[in-house]
């Protein structure tokens, strides 16, 4: 990854996620068991889980109407 | 001129005239290359705050295309680290760089329609590719940690292409 890859990163989804994918390609670290589990831990994360958190950034509560129209939308 | 192309010609530039002040010593090309990043994100980040500022003036790239960009970054760190790093690393790489991707995508997605900037009624098909994807990140992880030659399996991109390929088709048609 070089910079011109990862400045449009930062500026699209910001520094953490740019600064995670650098270390990961660079560091050429053999995984570890605890990143198997983070790992996994992440993909357990569902569609509803995302939208949650979007609402919850966003300063919505979970139980406003707009809330839970798209939370019941998000129950696929 | 779409937003792309305003992209690819900023590279460009820089690419050819970064190269030929560096053959004259004014810097070197790792030099004009990160300012050529850096004017590149000022672009993105200008293009990006108008499009949010201004619904109807909507650019043509979104999150969507960044995805694809992570995506054949992805493939472009496994070649060119595929001499030094060995392939369950590779892999694991590989696997993470994709959940963070489809994660982000699908965040910046739901984040649109909690604006209001994208229709509702695309939530339940985003929402099902999502949790395909993630059903077949956590079949790859298996076959990746219990095996140091496995590769990421090509499905697992795929999945991620469908998710890309179908926020895209929502940005574009809104």
């Amino acid at each position: 990854m070089n910079w011109t890859i990862l400045i449009p990163i930062i500026a699209q989804y910001g520094l953490p996620l740019a600064e995670s994918l650098f270390q990961k390609w660079t560091s050429g670290t053999p995984p570890t068991q605890a990143d198997f589990d983070q790992l996994r831990s992440l993909a357990q994360r569902s569609g509803q889980d995302r939208m949650k958190a979007q609402l919850a950034a966003a300063g919505i509560p979970l139980d406003d109407p707009k809330a839970v129209q798209l939370l019941a939308l998000a129950q696929a | 001129m779409n937003q792309d192309q305003i992209l690819n010609l900023i590279q460009t530039l820089f690419k050819v005239g970064g190269g030929a002040l560096a053959a004259k010593g004014i810097g070197d090309s790792s030099v004009w290359e990160a300012i050529g990043g850096a004017v590149v994100a000022a672009v993105t980040w200008y293009l990006s705050h108008k499009w949010h500022a201004t619904p109807s003036a909507a650019p043509s790239v979104g999150v969507s295309s960044m995805l694809k960009l992570l995506i054949v970054c992805v493939l472009l760190s496994a070649l060119a680290t595929a001499c030094t790093t060995n392939q369950q690393t590779l892999a694991a790489n590989t696997l993470s760089t994709l959940e963070q991707s489809a994660t982000a995508a699908v965040d910046g997605y739901d984040t649109l329609v909690i604006q209001g900037n994208l229709p509702t009624n695309g939530v339940p098909t985003v929402t099902k590719a999502y949790n395909d994807f993630q059903a077949a990140l956590m079949l790859a992880l298996d076959g990746v940690q219990y095996n140091t030659n496995a590769v990421a399996p090509p499905a697992l991109t795929v999945e991620a292409q469908d998710l890309v390929n179908l926020i895209n088709t929502i940005e574009t048609n809104r």
